[in-house]
């Protein structure tokens, strides 16, 4: 992949205010505000169904919603039908016209805003040069590998010079290692192009692989955006804290003592003290990477908080083994790397779980 | 595999199913005997020299030195032509309106696609002669009204507009189903790169179902082309189908010119489904994507709704016009110079029932004949294809589904060639080719692809399993096909039975050449006879009737038996 096809001047952000939609009386979006920056590589994450799909879907104009504002660049498109919005939008299935050779589709886009003929052809080619297909210019859609579908796909829109680039979960179709791979060639390709770029997505290894940031979305509502570490490490709440990777819970309430704050889970059994927080029921996460295992008897790690359990589990998963412990009523997760020679605990050692304090997170009530 | 290994697995699944290979042998025999033979027959007769008996090119030089058969050929192909196009300019606007928009009055659209179906287009061609003719009711309203006279049923244009109100429907469904197959993301991908509207529908939209509306339209250009009872009936003679009839018919069956345009005819009927099935082949443009395929749709506008409505109903009044000029016909009792009958009566039908009973009885005795033979036979291919592995069933199976291709009017003069010479044994002096059961087994023939089809299918609803069960419990193969096989495939039986009952009631072509008393004929040569004299007209459309009750309740049960069969989806699946 070579030359760029224009400067960062072209992309620009996209706002959502107020988004409501609803199908029939079925509420599918509910008060969506988003700001997206301009040269952002921007990803709604959720679960299927969440809403992902029809919030791309109404940015690109294919549906409307009953209340609240579109905002491209700085102007309104809430009213614009599709094909005046000048968006570029990779569908999940591609939609690659089997009529129509892989130039012929790829020129369509010029073809309808009246480029001139030569013109057409010259960034025809120089848009499947870019993702490495042009030899295969002259072939039909079904001649061709998913893999390279999906760059037809990517070149048909970007050939336009849209303003945004929409992707529809362009990746799930492909497998494991080809996802990898095109997940790392698109991120390139729109750092080159500065393109503003909306990615949907379920998938959470994707996400955090490649957005600038993400807007966790669940049943219609924006649950938190952020960047992905961002995400990972400070959940807002617990539905981001258990969709962004594995998380212990517990829950209790806060307490005060002495001046003190501490944290007690509801069985009675842990007990923490908290730097900061207001009394009241709430929840604590905490990533399983962050506990430490050993066997009862060793000495603590000096500037942890304790919490004695047992094995009940493990999984062996590759770099990491996975302890799940029984800690009072709860079974906590405990992952230890896995290194070469090391022991694993049996079922049933009793063990002592460390933490270290400032890697608990406190959220409200669940 | 070696030739001799080979040999030894055929003749080892010889003797695995002795009774079996004997049914072959002998449905092979009759298809032999009564499809292939009669058809080679025409077919070399067109290259035989007359006087020496020798092979010649010479039949289709004078075909073509003669002015009137080269201009029958090109009046066929100018009206097969002619008949898809109209065809299709009706269909398009029907079908974008179904396809596009939210629209209710889509239902009336899909019921407009079976009315036609259900009547032959020979039958209703007089009462559109009555109606549309030069001094039928619409011209005779438009002097009054306007002073001109449009010339609708003016010779060719007469079985043009017949035959494209006939088969419009069937191009309507086939566009219908062919736009909505096409994936939504496709128009979408469109629309999100700058392209709408007309434009849209020109560039995406129709070239991804041109591939579905390639194989309807060829289908029916073979139907118009090798069509024998409407040109016949509105007195057209100068195309191919009743030059061929009226040479045979006048000179005899030496005379060669019958044979060469038959030839013809089955050149082109295999030209036209060979274009079907190329226009379908690789081009699988269907997708499957979440959210449903077909086009979105969207609401209508007030004055899109009304110019719809006026089309729909525009639309409907053609397409319903033969069947009421049927009605009016035969419930009239005088009907000439004016819009409307003189006066109504029942003695129309009173008459088809006292003076000629015979065309209904034999109609019936025809028709559950050759339906019952069509099952057996089909049955019986069905299960040699589908259960065994005998060597030559798929070709029992091609050469049975060939007679689709084959114009029910050559297979009419293959059999006067074939069978003429052959008396029938207990009936002396009766020449095997005019006595009644070669009606029978002519029209077993012609219909036998579609009660083979249906049998087909109902064979691979039945799971294999269930008769394995049935033979490890000791019954044999006879046994279980009785017991077992018949009575699950029995809906696909029974809708193969009924497609073949339909046609006796609306088969004219080689009911024409067979028939050599008006005793034998059915229902279909009955309306051929009675048409022929104003006098008779009446008469003509009560039969006319008669045949349209007979085909449309036909229809209905055959489509209850296949929704039925559905529903029962769940006692087996395919292999």
């Amino acid at each position: 992949m070579n030359n760029t096809l224009h400067g960062p001047a072209s992309s620009v952000s996209v706002m959502l205010e107020g988004i409501n939609l609803s199908f029939g009386k079925t509420r599918v979006l509910k008060g969506i505000d988003l700001q997206i920056r301009s040269g952002e590589f921007f990803t709604f994450l959720g679960p299927s169904g969440c809403g992902k799909t029809t919030l791309l879907r109404l940015i690109a104009g294919f549906e409307s919603a009953q209340t609240g504002r579109v905002i491209i660049g700085d102007r309104e498109m809430s009213y614009l039908p599709p094909w005046r919005r000048n968006l570029g939008m990779v569908f999940q299935s591609y939609a690659l016209w089997p009529h129509m050779t892989i130039r012929k589709n790829v020129a369509f886009g010029l073809e309808e805003r009246r480029v001139p003929y030569t013109e057409i052809n010259r960034r025809v080619d120089k848009t499947l040069d870019l993702v490495g297909l042009l030899d295969l210019a002259d072939r039909r859609p079904s001649q061709l590998s998913g893999g390279q579908q999906q760059r037809v796909a990517l070149a048909r829109t970007i050939v336009i010079e849209p303003q945004v680039l929409l992707l529809d979960e362009p990746l799930s179709n492909l497998d494991a290692k080809l996802r990898v791979q095109m997940r790392r060639e698109l991120r390139e390709l729109q750092r080159k192009l500065s393109l503003t770029t909306i990615f949907v997505t379920h998938d959470q290894e994707e996400a955090n692989t490649t957005s600038d940031r993400i807007a966790v979305i669940n049943n219609g509502v924006v649950e938190q955006v952020g960047t992905p570490m961002d995400l990972y490490d400070r959940p807002a709440n617990l539905f981001v804290a258990n969709f962004l990777g594995v998380a212990n819970v517990m829950a209790g309430k806060m307490e005060e003592e002495d001046g003190k704050i501490f944290f007690r889970s509801a069985d009675g059994v842990v007990t923490v003290p908290i730097a900061e927080g207001d009394q009241g029921p709430c929840s604590i996460v905490f990533r399983p990477q962050n506990l430490t295992v050993c066997p009862k008897d060793a000495s603590p790690i000096p500037g942890t908080m304790q919490m004695a359990g047992k094995i009940e589990q493990m999984e062996f998963l590759g770099g990491v083994v996975r302890y799940q412990v029984a800690v009072g009523s709860y079974s906590l997760l405990v992952d230890e790397p896995h290194r070469l020679g090391e022991q694993v605990m049996p079922d049933g050692t009793p063990v002592t779980l460390s933490l270290n304090r400032e890697q608990i997170i406190t959220l409200g009530a669940i | 595999m070696t030739i001799s290994e080979w040999g030894g697995e055929a003749i080892s699944e010889f003797r695995k199913h002795p009774g079996l290979t004997a049914v072959m042998l002998l449905i092979s025999l009759f298809l032999l005997v009564f499809l292939v033979i009669p058809v080679a027959q025409v077919i070399f007769a067109a290259f035989l020299d007359t006087a020496t008996g020798e092979f010649t090119l010479l039949n289709f030089k004078d075909f073509f030195n003669t002015a009137l058969f080269r201009e029958s050929f090109w009046n066929s192909m100018y009206v097969g032509g002619m008949a898809v196009l109209i065809a299709s300019a009706f269909s398009m606007p029907l079908a974008y309106f179904t396809s596009r928009f939210e629209f209710r009055g889509a239902v009336i659209i899909q019921s407009l696609g079976i009315i036609p179906l259900i009547m032959p287009p020979f039958v209703g061609a007089v009462a559109m002669l009555m109606l549309f003719g030069r001094n039928g009711s619409v011209n005779l309203l438009l002097e009054e009204w306007f002073g001109i006279n449009i010339p609708f049923m003016e010779g060719l244009n007469g079985v043009i507009f017949v035959q494209s109100l006939h088969y419009f429907p069937f191009i309507l469904i086939n566009l219908s189903a062919a736009l909505q197959n096409i994936d939504r993301a496709m128009e979408e991908s469109a629309q999100n790169l700058g392209c709408s509207g007309m434009r849209l529908f020109r560039r995406i939209v129709l070239p991804l179902a041109m591939p579905g509306y390639v194989a309807g339209a060829s289908l029916v250009f073979l139907k118009v082309f090798d069509d024998l009872g409407t040109p016949l009936l509105l007195n057209v003679n100068n195309m191919l189908a009743p030059q061929a009839y009226l040479r045979i018919a006048s000179i005899g069956i030496k005379d060669p010119m019958g044979y060469v345009i038959s030839v013809f005819l089955v050149v082109i009927a295999l030209g036209s489904m060979w274009l079907a099935m190329l226009a379908l082949k690789g081009k699988d443009y269907a997708t499957v994507q979440k959210g449903g395929g077909g086009l979105a749709k969207r609401r209508m506008r007030l004055w899109e709704k009304v110019l719809a409505w006026i089309i729909i109903l525009m639309i409907m009044a053609l397409v319903l016009a033969p069947h009421f000029g049927l009605l009016l016909l035969s419930f009239g009792s005088i009907w000439s110079f004016s819009v409307l009958p003189d006066a109504f009566t029942i003695k129309h039908f009173a008459r088809i029932f006292a003076e000629t009973p015979e065309y209904m009885t034999n109609t019936v005795l025809y028709s559950s004949l050759a339906g019952i033979i069509d099952v057996v036979l089909g049955t019986a291919i069905a299960y040699i294809v589908l259960r065994t592995k005998l060597v030559g069933r798929q070709w029992l199976d091609y050469i049975a589904m060939s007679a689709v291709a084959i114009p029910g009017l050559v297979i009419g003069i293959g059999y006067l060639r074939t069978f003429f010479d052959y008396n029938v044994p207990w009936l002396e002096d009766q020449p095997l080719a005019t006595w009644w059961m070669a009606i029978v087994i002519a029209l077993s023939i012609r219909r036998l692809p579609y009660a083979l089809r249906a049998c087909t299918a109902a064979l691979q609803q039945v799971s294999v399993s269930l008769e394995e069960s049935a033979e490890n419990l000791g019954a044999g193969k006879f046994t279980t096909v009785r017991r077992i096989v018949v009575p699950l495939m029995a809906g696909g039986i029974l809708a193969g039975f009924i497609t073949s009952f339909a046609t006796a009631a609306v088969e004219l072509g080689m009911t024409l050449m067979l028939v050599s008393k008006n005793s034998d004929g059915p229902l279909s040569y009955g309306i051929y006879v009675y048409m022929q004299s104003a006098a008779g007209r009446g008469a003509g459309a009560a039969l006319g009737i008669a045949a349209v009750v007979v085909v449309g309740l036909c229809t209905l049960f055959s489509h209850i038996f296949v929704e039925r069969r559905q529903r029962t989806l769940g006692m087996g699946q395919t292999n």
